[in-house]
């Protein structure tokens, strides 16, 4: 599966395993159904939440089993929510959702203005104290970059610290991943695939078509 | 919760007794002769030959009443007639079935016992006698001759219609079949076995699967007339019966049962029984290692129940000990274990798993997220191919899983694996009832429509051995022709000494699971316990854990109170009396779903050491 090797410090791939690239073969694939896209998108996007959720601080935790024995464990601080950007980024909570059932979740809607090629933001629903809070932001493709700088914008402008958010997606455009660390080297990414450019209509090749389209219809 | 006592009675298929066909209407002994008539006159047993004539709607010729009735004169003949209701290819269990294997995972043969005699000899009756006497048996199967008759072509079914058919010749059964069905079961693997119908005569679609049993009584006319055949008797018995007496419940049978007339039973009689009875069945007595007659055998039969035992007790095996003290000093785990990667996810949810004190809701929480990222991993198991898909836009690389064979390495090792002829895999996942289970959960997000099969196996509170009580395989797995082709993911909650794990893998292979296509999912191992016996006897298993622990222990606990009734108060006093702080689940509660009737006063049993308790109790709720 072709895909870009240079990734800017502040970007994680997830590992090449059997699953990731069995899972992003049948999303990619135009011939896949709805429901069979829906499930195996909620799959990858399930795994990207895992990582995710793995670049959050732990604190120890001592425990006494059943046997009686000590434990040295571990447990995460919480004080996480999610910030989902409309559209396709709703289909990213459902995951979020299982790993954490009671997180809060704030919503963007950022559209972009045809004739400029401008991101306007048209909406913003956040969490109060989101600026004590690591901040998980959903989206599933990244492709210039656009829509998630003015997401990026309102949550610092909440008080988020940079280094406090991380952006998650499901495929990335090499362009998009640099853009994203000129301008924020200290906000982590992790991303499921990074393919290999965008064409003249700044879409993502070879991707995936568009993730909303196909995910909500 | 599941109670499981030595005690259960688990019948695969009812065995009728002897007393149970007496009276019931559709034996011909249902007249008024069984049930009220202490001596049969001549009147009253023509009237009973009328009765037999209307059922099989013929008038009978008094010549031939005359010639019945000089060979029956008194009741006590009558008596002999009275056959138990013909079972075929019966499965009794009584209890768990205990490790039929020995330490290197080989299986230890079933005892087989073949009894021929002539047709109505009472073969089938002295079969059921020795049942009836092998309490602690703990699975028998009777497998009739006669279900192994052959495929008739229309010609030979015409003639079998007409009774003109040799039934009674060896040529009449398909001994490859028999010799190949008594090879597996020899060697404790499952088999399917055909079913013969009388009434078309013809071999019926569906056949009977058998798994388990550890003695195997072989039924039929001819069973010792074939070498291939005799080898295969741990113990060759001879059913010696007078031919008259033969004749005459050979009448009652085949007219009742089989719905014959008597006309044709008789030239059938005349024209094959006899002539094989006398060329092929009496001459297979010299292979018999013990002869017994017909009618009053009890002497006999308890002598071949006694020997029974003892082959039997030599048979058993206990592996408990040997599984968990035969591991290396080292504390390394085995090559064909994986431990998943340690991340702060998996640490924390495990963290959650190991806290005593952890709410359920979390708890359930956390097993079902555990569980999905195990059974995420074991993608990397099943081979994937490369392929090519478009995307709306453009071209793309990819790659899919792909379980068929032929591209196989099977190909190159196997000479019965074609290596051009691909042919389909399947996948399937089995857990080791109950804390297997909660893989299911997990297997289900990955697999969504993958088969679910369980095994019942528990270990019993006298010496910690584990006994397989139930198991519900997937079809692609009880199929012979597709097991070999299956993926089985089998599950269970911890591997400690690997007792319940081992077994389970030893019915996955006798079901003809390959090896390398079965893998063992599972929260915790202990890296000194019986992963490293699993190894050893089985080294082609992969083993994918969330996570190993150092140590495994043995422990003894005093047990109070007689079981399920009680079961909460005698968590209760155990718990004031061990002094352990309340609120935690203590060791004194584990494995207190095997009930037994009579509990010892201590138990032993192993824990992994941290640990994680038992898991499925706090999964489902149960402690």
């Amino acid at each position: 599966m072709s895909e870009s090797t240079n990734l800017p410090p502040n970007a994680h791939r997830l590992p090449r395993t059997n699953q990731l690239e069995g899972l992003m073969t049948i999303i990619r694939d135009k011939t896949t159904s709805r429901g069979e896209f829906i499930f195996y998108a909620d799959r990858l996007i399930r795994l990207i939440i895992e990582s995710g959720l793995n670049v959050l601080p732990t604190i120890p935790k001592h425990i006494t089993t059943e046997t009686g024995e000590k434990f040295q464990g571990v447990g995460f601080e919480g004080k996480v929510c999610g910030v989902s950007i409309l559209r396709a980024g709703e289909a990213m909570e459902s995951a979020l959702r299982e790993c954490l059932r009671s997180v809060r979740i704030g919503k963007v809607l950022v559209q972009r203005n045809e004739q400029t090629g401008e991101a306007h933001l048209y909406y913003a629903k956040l969490p109060e104290d989101i600026h004590e809070r690591f901040v998980l932001l959903l989206d599933p493709m990244l492709a210039t970059g656009g829509s998630a700088i003015r997401a990026i914008e309102v949550l610092l402008s909440r008080g988020v610290q940079q280094e406090k958010i991380v952006f998650l997606n499901v495929l990335s455009a090499p362009e998009g991943l640099n853009v994203m660390y000129e301008k924020y080297p200290k906000m982590k990414i992790i991303t499921g695939w990074v393919d290999r450019q965008l064409d003249q209509h700044n879409y993502i090749v070879p991707g995936l078509g568009d993730f909303g389209d196909r995910y909500f219809a | 919760m599941i109670s499981v006592s030595r005690a259960a009675i688990i019948p695969c298929r009812s065995w009728c007794p002897r007393s149970s066909s007496k009276c019931t209407d559709s034996a011909l002994s249902s007249c008024e002769s069984c049930a009220n008539a202490p001596t049969l006159t001549l009147p009253g047993f023509t009237g009973w030959l009328d009765r037999l004539a209307n059922r099989a709607a013929l008038i009978l010729s008094i010549s031939f009443s005359v010639f019945i009735a000089s060979w029956f004169p008194t009741p006590i003949i009558m008596d002999l007639l009275e056959q138990p209701a013909r079972v075929k290819n019966s499965f009794i269990k009584t209890d768990g079935l205990r490790a039929w294997y020995d330490e290197n995972g080989n299986p230890v043969e079933p005892f087989i016992i073949g009894i021929a005699g002539g047709s109505s000899s009472g073969k089938t009756y002295v079969a059921g006698e020795i049942i009836k006497r092998l309490h602690n048996v703990q699975s028998i199967a009777i497998i009739s001759q006669d279900s192994f008759y052959g495929e008739r072509t229309p010609a030979e079914i015409d003639l079998a219609y007409k009774n003109m058919y040799d039934f009674d010749s060896p040529q009449a059964i398909d001994m490859e079949l028999f010799t190949n069905v008594l090879n597996d079961i020899k060697k404790c693997r499952a088999v399917q076995l055909p079913n013969y119908s009388f009434n078309t005569h013809s071999r019926l679609p569906q056949s009977t699967y058998l798994y388990g049993a550890r003695v195997v009584i072989v039924e039929g006319i001819l069973v010792l007339t074939d070498p291939a055949l005799r080898d295969f008797f741990d113990m060759k018995v001879f059913v010696q019966c007078d031919s008259d007496v033969m004749l005459a419940r050979r009448i009652k049978r085949d007219v009742v049962e089989r719905s014959r007339d008597v006309d044709g039973v008789l030239s059938q009689y005349l024209k094959w029984v006899k002539p094989s009875f006398e060329n092929f069945v009496l001459p297979s007595s010299r292979h018999a290692d013990i002869i017994v007659p017909g009618a009053a055998n009890s002497v006999a039969v308890d002598l071949i129940v006694t020997h029974l035992k003892t082959q039997l007790t030599q048979r058993s095996r206990f592996l408990r000990k040997t599984l968990s003290t035969t591991s290396p000093r080292c504390s390394d785990l085995p090559p064909n274990v994986r431990v998943i990667a340690s991340t702060p996810t998996r640490n924390a949810l495990l963290t959650l798993l190991r806290d005593p004190c952890t709410p359920r809701t979390q708890f359930v929480d956390a097993v079902d997220r555990l569980a999905a990222m195990v059974a995420g991993e074991v993608l990397a198991y099943l081979p994937h191919e490369k392929c090519v898909v478009d995307t709306p836009l453009a071209v793309s690389e990819g790659v899919r899983m792909n379980l068929s064979e032929g591209r196989h390495p099977d190909a190159n090792v196997d000479a019965n694996v074609d290596a051009n002829v691909s042919t389909p895999g399947n996948l399937c996942a089995v857990a080791i009832q109950r804390s297997g289970s909660l893989f299911n959960h997990g297997l289900r997000r990955i697999f969504p429509d993958v088969e679910l099969g369980s095994m019942l196996i528990q270990h019993d509170t006298e010496h910690g051995e584990p006994a397989l009580y139930h198991h519900n395989l997937p079809r692609a797995v009880k199929q012979a022709e597709t097991a070999r082709h299956t993926w089985v993911l089998l599950s269970d909650s911890q591997c400690g000494t690997g007792a319940a794990a081992y077994m389970a893998i030893r019915v996955l292979l006798d079901h003809g699971v390959l090896q390398h296509h079965i893998i063992f999912l599972t929260f915790l191992v202990a890296k000194r316990g019986g992963v490293h016996a699993i190894h050893r006897a089985f080294p082609g298993i992969q083993i994918l854990t969330a996570a190993a622990d150092p140590v495994l222990r043995e422990v003894e606990v005093p047990i109070s109170g007689n079981g399920s009734g009680k079961a909460n108060t005698f968590n209760e006093e155990n718990d004031a009396q061990e002094n352990v702080q309340t609120h935690t689940h203590t060791p004194t509660h584990r494995r207190k779903s095997v009930v037994s009737l009579e509990v010892p006063e201590r138990k032993k049993y192993w824990q992994i050491v941290p640990g994680m308790g038992n898991v499925g109790d706090r999964y489902y709720g149960t402690v």
